[in-house]
């Protein structure tokens, strides 16, 4: 990436016109989009307008954590005084970014002093007020792996207000890369409410990470929802951390902030990192749509070195037909992310969970089991439909009022003499609770495709189970604790 | 400090510019403060000539658009002037002409806060004063004869206005002209 100022300064030089307004608003996308991995970003084409922006950045997905700002190209900070455009536009909560740093302009029938820019900058509250060279201040890559001075960083262009010119930038770097974990004043002075909250969430992740001991009761402090970009600052950072607290709380506070959708998305920062203890504490909490069953076989570090495309790694075709060999097998069971899924390793098995039905594919195959050695898998769930076919016949049960659809099924069994398998069945999982209403979701079991596919969100801990259970006839519940279907006792009666 | 502008000043120079763009048919990128080459016309017989705003029309062709503006509370000298501001314009097509065997169709606003010689007014932006204001400056034929076809198209392409203030009351918000930017679409890929 090319040093922002200096581009802008070759591009001042050699350009005229039309072409240094395309060559500037290409440098500056390029360092948006560096900065600014998860936003997008919206090129509105115009240039030096004084009404059109010309980026819109919006943040967030789904209407709940949606924001956006509107980013104006401006040559000076003279430009934006002498056209008082702080108070002109007040809407798109506005980042005027100056491509001169210059402050002080002294000429017949315009004086501008450094204190008129930090004026105007303050006229308005959600407006920012900026300088390329503050821009390449505040987007330097963070020196070591600080959350506190990534989070910094990555809530500049969404979060930051008034002036932050070159000076100013260079202190908030520094202030956050203090030991202390506190979020300064110049902090609060110059981001939004919403981004100190998140600086101010992030730091107490640290304080905590660093000093458990003092920290314990801050735990219900830690609410709202992280972004991806959030996430990627610190949870590296925190799975890096030897002192972290060993108890549950901690990693449920902080595994309620985002999704397992979030997480896949850090898949490439999480390689190698044991997730054990976030996973286990956030059974319940996280959503997931399928759990595919297949073999345990190391394949470290393929993701990372990009050699799998997505296609292959959810396909797993050749765990079809191979044999159970234990000498491919990692011994430890823990969950981390294999081939860009996350996944529980379990002696010889690897179960993956998903949103993604791109991610996680059934495998080619048709194999199915007997219903008489499946049928015992099934004591602990709630059965909605199941299908079983012999030789010469087939027959399907489906659960309208009554959920014991198990015994009907051994009876015709039992009446009409055949080889049955098992070609379909539908089970019902725990939800999430949102409203703090109990959902069940089906759940179709695909036996020959190795895979659990579910029609709306359920619970991981719960799916997991159901699928290692019921397909591989392994029984999880030392791994799940915490997560069986709290109706499973009961319906399944 | 740049030469010629001080009439018209930062102020209001973004004054007009607001104005101008509110109107979405223009786009104006660049001003004399902060773009002084960009802001620059040269014109035949080595002259050139500093303007106050300069971008280009968002419709049509995307003609270059290059605006002089006065803030002038009387008549003034601006008569005077602005009949050497059609001289240059002659003088800038010919230069492109001259440079590249072609010119763009570029459009030559004159931008006052007050009006200037209401005698001639209704003629100000005809032929014969192009030719006249030729006779004046002939340094701004560069040698060569007064090409008449030349002439008519440029004085077609010149357009004097007259800002009173409280136009901007009357122009689209800042807000407004958001909602209606993705229906008017006047950002083409091509420019």
């Amino acid at each position: 990436m090319s040093d922002l100022v200096e581009a802008l300064q070759a591009a001042r030089e050699s350009y005229v016109r039309e072409d240094y307004a395309t060559t500037v608003k290409k440098l500056f996308r390029e360092h948006f989009e560096e900065l600014e991995p998860d936003a997008e970003i919206e090129d509105t084409l115009y240039f030096n307008h004084s009404a059109i922006p010309d980026f819109k950045l919006t943040w967030g997905r789904g209407s709940a954590g949606k924001s956006s700002r509107d980013i104006f190209l401006r040559s000076s900070y003279a430009a934006v005084v002498a056209g008082n455009e702080t108070t002109q536009i007040t809407t798109g909560d506005p980042v005027f970014l100056s491509i001169s740093a210059i402050q002080t302009v002294e000429e017949p029938g315009f004086v501008m002093t450094k204190t008129d820019v930090a004026r105007v900058a303050r006229e308005t509250d959600h407006v920012l007020l900026t300088d390329a060279q503050a821009f390449r201040e505040m987007a330097a890559p963070v020196p070591d792996s600080n959350p506190l001075s990534a989070v910094v960083r990555s809530n500049f262009l969404r979060g930051a207000r008034g002036l932050v010119d070159e000076p100013i930038a260079e202190r908030l770097r520094s202030t956050s890369q203090g030991p202390e974990g506190n979020v300064t004043d110049l902090i609060r002075e110059n981001f939004f409410e919403d981004a100190v909250f998140r600086m101010e969430r992030t730091a107490l992740l640290v304080q905590w990470a660093l000093s458990p001991e003092t920290a314990e009761e801050e735990l219900p402090k830690i609410d709202g929802s992280m972004s991806t970009e959030e996430l990627r600052n610190i949870l590296p950072w925190l799975l890096g951390q030897a002192v972290v607290p060993e108890g549950d709380g901690f990693w449920k506070a902080l595994g309620s902030l985002f999704t397992l959708e979030q997480l896949e998305e850090l898949a490439p920062d999480l390689n190698g990192h044991d997730l054990t203890r976030l996973v286990q504490a956030n059974l319940t909490t996280w959503s997931a749509k399928r759990a595919y069953l297949g073999l345990n076989i190391p394949t470290e570090n393929s993701y990372a070195e990009g050699k799998v495309e997505p296609d292959e790694r959810g396909q797993h075709g050749s765990e079809a037909t191979a044999p159970f060999n234990a000498g491919a097998i990692v011994a430890e069971d823990a969950w981390r992310f294999d081939s860009g899924t996350l996944g529980l390793a379990h002696g010889p098995f690897m179960i993956r969970v998903s949103n993604s039905g791109y991610k996680l594919k059934a495998r080619p195959g048709s194999r199915t089991p007997k219903w008489a050695d499946t049928v015992h898998r099934l004591n602990d769930y709630a059965i909605r439909s199941v299908s079983v076919a012999g030789i010469e016949r087939a027959f399907r049960v489906d659960a309208r009022e009554s959920a014991n659809i198990k015994e009907d099924i051994n009876k015709f069994v039992e009446l009409v003499e055949d080889d049955y398998f098992v070609s379909r069945l539908e089970v019902l999982l725990p939800g999430l609770d949102r409203d703090a209403k109990e959902k069940v979701e089906p759940v179709t079991i695909d036996f020959a495709g190795g895979i659990a596919i579910a029609d709306g969100p359920v619970q991981v801990g719960a799916l997991v189970r159901a699928a290692a259970n019921i397909m591989g006839n392994e029984n999880l519940d030392d791994e799940l604790q915490g997560s069986l279907p709290p109706e499973a006792d009961t319906a399944a009666q | 400090m740049p030469e010629d502008i001080q009439e018209i000043g930062r102020e209001g120079a973004a004054t007009l510019k607001r104005w101008l763009e509110a109107t979405t048919y223009m786009e104006l990128p660049f001003d004399a403060y902060n773009n002084k080459i960009d802001c620059t016309v040269f014109t035949v017989g080595g002259m050139k000539k500093q303007l106050d705003l300069v971008g280009y029309m968002l419709i049509g062709k995307k003609a270059p658009v290059y605006i002089e503006c006065k803030r002038y509370r009387t008549p003034g000298g601006q008569y005077k002037e602005f009949v050497k501001f059609l001289a240059i314009a002659y003088g800038h097509t010919a230069k492109e002409v001259e440079d590249f065997g072609e010119s763009r169709p570029s459009l030559y606003y004159w931008v006052t806060f007050h009006p200037f010689n209401l005698d001639n007014w209704t003629k100000l932006e005809t032929y014969d004063h192009m030719k006249l204001a030729l006779q004046t400056h002939p340094e701004y034929l560069g040698g060569k004869a007064f090409d008449e076809q030349m002439a008519h198209a440029i004085a077609s392409r010149v357009t004097v206005l007259v800002f009173n203030p409280k136009q901007e009351d009357l122009s689209l918000t800042r807000t407004e002209l958001e909602e209606i930017r993705p229906i008017l679409k006047r950002k083409a890929k091509t420019l």
